[in-house]
């Protein structure tokens, strides 16, 4: 049996020098975006469709707003603090670890701009057409 | 030739694994992806054919004013149908098939995660669609639209069966989009190459991926839709009835929710295709992969926020339209972000104009002229000038035809040489590709200019002098080049098939693993899995030191019909499984269903009864027996991969896996029936409606305890098979925990029968009754079929190896069963307690 080589080398996995990037960061850094527009639209359109009339509904929908883009510019950053975490070093010294969680979190960077523009877009509408019955 | 550790070289002793040599296995008990995915798309494109057809019969109808070649009724059953056959039996199963073929061969495995569910999900298709056909023979055809809006295509206002045909076949194809969906999502997760990291996987593998979660997500909201609309029609329920409390926009949403992400159910692996396409044939990789691959994420995730832009001309507010209006906007930006990808691949690319090539070019072209379109109907002031016109026709269109069939046949060019070992004659693919590009922009670009001067949608003909009548006959004329190009094709295809030249393995010198395999690919696809070491392993894989060819895994894995499964992120190997044999169960039990359908149409419940007792006895015959494990493989893979757990069940075990996406799909499907809940009650003036009192709480605490305690025993059973990973579970525990849950399930469902036996009111009662039975009776249903699982465990606890690595079961029927006790434990704080206020 030859033992020239580590059997993880021939597919990678794991590496010996691990991330640094817990999986649930990497989840959030990901997905958060994403959640809060979720959360956003439906609760958003929830309120608009059955309490516009009353007077708190406005200042609700608002308040949704400033959360889901805070919940976003956290994603955001997060997956910032990855991508850079992850490419410290020359490319060709990374680690397939490494490699996926950049490309994972450049994601979250894409996913989490998304949903920046499409709450803010939600906010115009609320600013623009009111909360009116 | 390698030889194999069984004495005889490995590619004859993978054949006898993998092939049966009788023709009638071959024909009825195949599980083989390569020849299911053949069928799905001999099938599919025979019913594009047959769409293709009554297209032509409306063309042909609206092509002067005032003709009489159809007449009203004719044309609401030809566009219905046409509609109907396009997006569920061509378009949906057309990519389902191209995906059953090439994804195991692109991840470098044998086969699907389960190919006898993949068989299953087939024949369920192909009934499906006999059966919605045989309403031309008894004259009883669907004639309410394909999105079937209520009350049109209610108990009141459509009578006879067609629009029966139309909801049964609809539930019933769902069934198999649901079963091939979770087959794929399993399999891109569990079963890629060693080495195939997230960051490495084919845009197609992507495409896929997206496509199948959309589908799993999106589809019970239909299968939902569709279900309560036969409830109305046949047993006189009230979900859509307004007279009786019910609301008709729920189904608008109900449809909706699914009908948008059905775009992109379709669209998701057609943009995966033209990254392929565009790939090897401008022999460059995709720019910018990381955006492109999660651009189509990101759309399968935005897609689920655009449903009420369906409706904004259903009366409902500004301000919660303009939600999605924002949402419709900002999907354009991945979209955008594919085009520009590809198009700046393409411009750095050595381009070869092949008529794949060329497809996937006419995909970009019209895929953008839709997207803009669809970026006009986003507004919502335009979206009002235009609903329901001819704008709305060309528009839609544009996407499916541009974003679905464009790509579909760039597909079948491309992998045309890999299915059939020959190449199609170029000269034919160019001379379909144009008459097929020009015939659909004549036909379909007039549309537009139809729709802005007025022409309403879905009506069968119009008067003279309105200003539709040269772009009407147009638009005839660009279907008759259409329908030209599509004759070239298939003649390409025919005669391709039997005399075009040999292919070779590899004749686009392409970068992913498919092209690694023979033209026509072998029943085992690879006689040694490959292993990855990038994006492109065609290309950059195979380097000198390796000898030019893929690493691969040494051990041909011939001691069975062996696979290795890997970890979802990075593709490292974890286990080797053995996938089952062919079978005639998955025919019988799709057989069976067909009878219960059949005999649903018919009112004759007796004979439905019996084929659903047919279905479960099939399926217990079918989940009775595991494969057996595969040997003890730790470091025996020639001390190149190492798999440090062999066993079929626990959390590495496709099953579980499995399990888990069918109970995503069923949560989904229980959080829609909650949400229609809601949506008719915030629509009553009073909850419940009629004067019907609010339940009482003793029994449903009681019944909570039931449950509650039966989950616990669950777990009791669980923990027995779970602790024992290295020796048999203790069988009389076992069968004690799995005993008591059975007991505590009867137990509950008697109570439950009980309480539907003395409530005085009814589903027929008004919307508040139908809400209350189908939720709880949903829910009742599904206690049934665990029950029924856990009886059946029981049952295997005497019959079957006891071994460990044996008893996926156990745990698979304990996280069902939890499932629908924590979905009780909602229904409990909605439809109990809720309605008091509490």
């Amino acid at each position: 049996m030859s033992q020239a080589r580590n059997p993880y080398e021939i597919h990678d996995y794991p590496s010996r020098r691990p991330t640094g990037v817990g999986p649930w960061t990497l989840a959030f850094a990901l997905f958060g975006g994403t959640i809060a527009w979720t959360v956003h639209l439906i609760a958003g359109y929830s309120v608009a469709n059955y309490m516009c009339g009353d007077a708190v509904a406005v200042w609700i929908l608002h308040g949704l707003t400033v959360v889901a883009l805070t919940v976003v510019a956290l994603a955001f950053l997060t997956a910032l603090r990855v991508v850079r975490h992850a490419t410290r070093l020359p490319k060709g010294e990374r680690t397939p670890e490494e490699d996926r969680d950049q490309f994972l979190a450049s994601g979250g960077l894409l996913l989490a701009g998304l949903g920046f523009m499409a709450i803010t877009f939600g906010e115009v509408a609320v600013v623009v057409a009111g909360c009116t019955p | 030739m390698t030889a194999s550790t069984h004495g005889q070289p490995v590619s004859e002793r993978l054949s006898s694994l993998w092939e049966r040599p009788r023709v009638i296995d071959h024909i009825f008990a195949t599980v083989d992806h390569k020849r299911l995915g053949v069928r799905y798309m001999v099938t599919a494109f025979v019913f594009f054919l047959v769409g293709g057809t009554l297209a032509g019969m409306m063309r042909t109808q609206l092509a002067v004013p005032e003709n009489q070649f159809l007449g009203p009724e004719s044309y609401n059953r030809i566009f219905t149908m046409h509609g109907t056959t396009m997006i569920f039996y061509f378009a949906t199963p057309m990519l389902t098939g191209i995906a059953t073929y090439i994804l195991p061969l692109m991840l470098g495995t044998r086969d699907l995660a389960f190919p006898r569910l993949n068989a299953f999900a087939y024949w369920v298709f192909l009934f499906s669609g006999l059966f919605i056909y045989t309403s031309f023979l008894v004259d009883e055809v669907p004639d309410g639209g394909w999105f079937a809006y209520v009350p049109l295509t209610g108990p009141n206002y459509s009578q006879g069966l067609g629009m029966d045909f139309w909801t049964l076949a609809i539930l019933f194809l769902g069934i198999s989009t649901t079963a091939a969906a979770i087959n794929f999502v399993v399999t891109i997760l569990r079963m890629r190459a060693p080495g195939m990291a997230v960051q490495r996987m084919p845009l197609f593998l992507w495409g896929v991926l997206d496509m199948a979660f959309t589908i799993l997500i999106a589809l019970p909201s239909l299968t939902l839709a569709t279900l309560l609309l036969a409830l109305d029609r046949t047993f006189g329920t009230h979900f859509y009835d307004p007279a009786g409390g019910g609301n008709p926009l729920l189904w608008q949403h109900l449809f909706w929710i699914w009908g948008h992400p059905e775009v992109y159910i379709l669209l998701l692996p057609s943009l995966g295709i033209i990254s392929t396409v565009v790939t090897a044939h401008a022999r460059r990789e995709v720019v910018m992969y990381p955006l492109v691959a999660v651009a189509s994420v990101a759309i399968g995730i935005l897609a689920f926020g655009l449903w009420v832009h369906h409706m904004f001309s259903t009366g409902l507010d500004l301000l919660p339209i303009s939600f999605f209006s924002a949402a419709s906007f900002t999907i354009a930006i991945p979209s955008g972000i594919s085009i520009f990808a590809w198009v700046t691949t393409i411009y750095g690319g050595r381009v070869r104009f092949s008529p794949a090539f060329m497809f996937a070019l006419g995909f970009i072209v019209t895929f953008v002229i839709g997207g803009v379109s669809g970026v006009m109907v986003a507004m919502v002031p335009f979206d009002w000038q235009v609903h329901d016109s001819y704008f709305v026709v060309a528009h839609f269109h544009y996407v499916l035809v541009g974003g679905v069939v464009f790509p579909v046949f760039a597909g079948l060019y491309h992998w045309f040489p890999k299915i059939t070992g020959r190449m199609t004659v170029p000269t034919l693919g160019h001379g379909a590709f144009w008459l097929i590009f020009l015939g659909f922009n004549i036909t379909f670009f007039p549309q537009h200019i139809l729709g802005l001067l007025g022409m309403p949608r879905r009506v069968y003909t119009y008067a003279e002098g309105l200003g539709w009548d040269t772009y009407n006959a147009i638009s005839t004329a660009g279907y008759v080049v259409l329908g030209l190009g599509i004759i070239v094709m298939v003649f390409d295809f025919l005669w391709s098939m039997q005399r075009g030249e040999e292919a070779g393995d590899d004749p686009w010198e392409a970068d992913s693993l498919e092209w690694a395999t023979p033209s026509p690919p072998e029943p085992y696809n690879f006689a040694h899995l490959p292993i990855v070491h990038s994006r492109t392993p065609m290309w950059l894989d195979r380097t000198p030191e390796r000898g030019g060819q893929l690493d691969r895994i040494e051990d041909p894995m011939d001691d069975g019909r062996e696979v290795v499964t890997t970890s979802v992120l990075d593709a490292a190997p974890d286990a080797v499984l053995r996938v089952p044999e062919p079978s005639y169960v998955p025919l019988f039990a799709a057989l069976a269903l067909t009878v219960a359908v059949v005999a649903m149409l018919v009112e004759v419940y007796p004979v439905s009864v019996a084929g659903i007792v047919g279905l479960g006895a099939l399926l217990a015959v079918w989940l009775w027996r595991s494969p057996a494990p595969a040997p003890e493989r730790v470091n025996q893979i020639r001390d190149r991969v190492h798999l440090p757990d062999v066993r079929i069940a626990g959390p590495h075990s496709l099953g579980r896996w499995g399990m888990i996406f069918f109970i995503v799909t069923e949560a989904v499907l229980f959080g829609s029936l909650i949400s229609s809940y809601f949506l008719v009650r915030g629509s009553a003036d009073e909850w419940p409606l009629g004067g019907i009192a609010e339940p009482e709480l003793i029994l449903p605490a009681i019944l909570t305890a039931l449950i509650v305690l039966s989950s616990a025993s669950m777990f009791w059973a669980q923990r027995q098979v779970e602790g024992s990973a290295d020796r048999n579970p203790p069988l009389g525990m076992l069968r004690l925990a799995l005993v008591v849950s059975l007991a505590l399930g009867i137990a509950f469902l008697s109570l439950q029968a009980y309480e539907f036996h003395r409530s005085e009111f009814g589903p027929s009662t008004n919307a508040y009754g139908s809400l209350f039975f189908m939720i709880t009776g949903t829910h009742a249903a599904h206690m049934g079929v665990g029950v029924l699982l856990i009886g059946w465990t029981l049952l295997r606890t005497w019959f079957v190896s006891h071994e460990p690595g044996q008893r996926s079961d156990v745990p698979n029927v304990a996280l069902y069963w939890h499932f629908v006790g924590v979905v009780w434990l909602v229904i409990l704080s909605v439809v109990y307690l809720g309605v008091r206020g509490l």
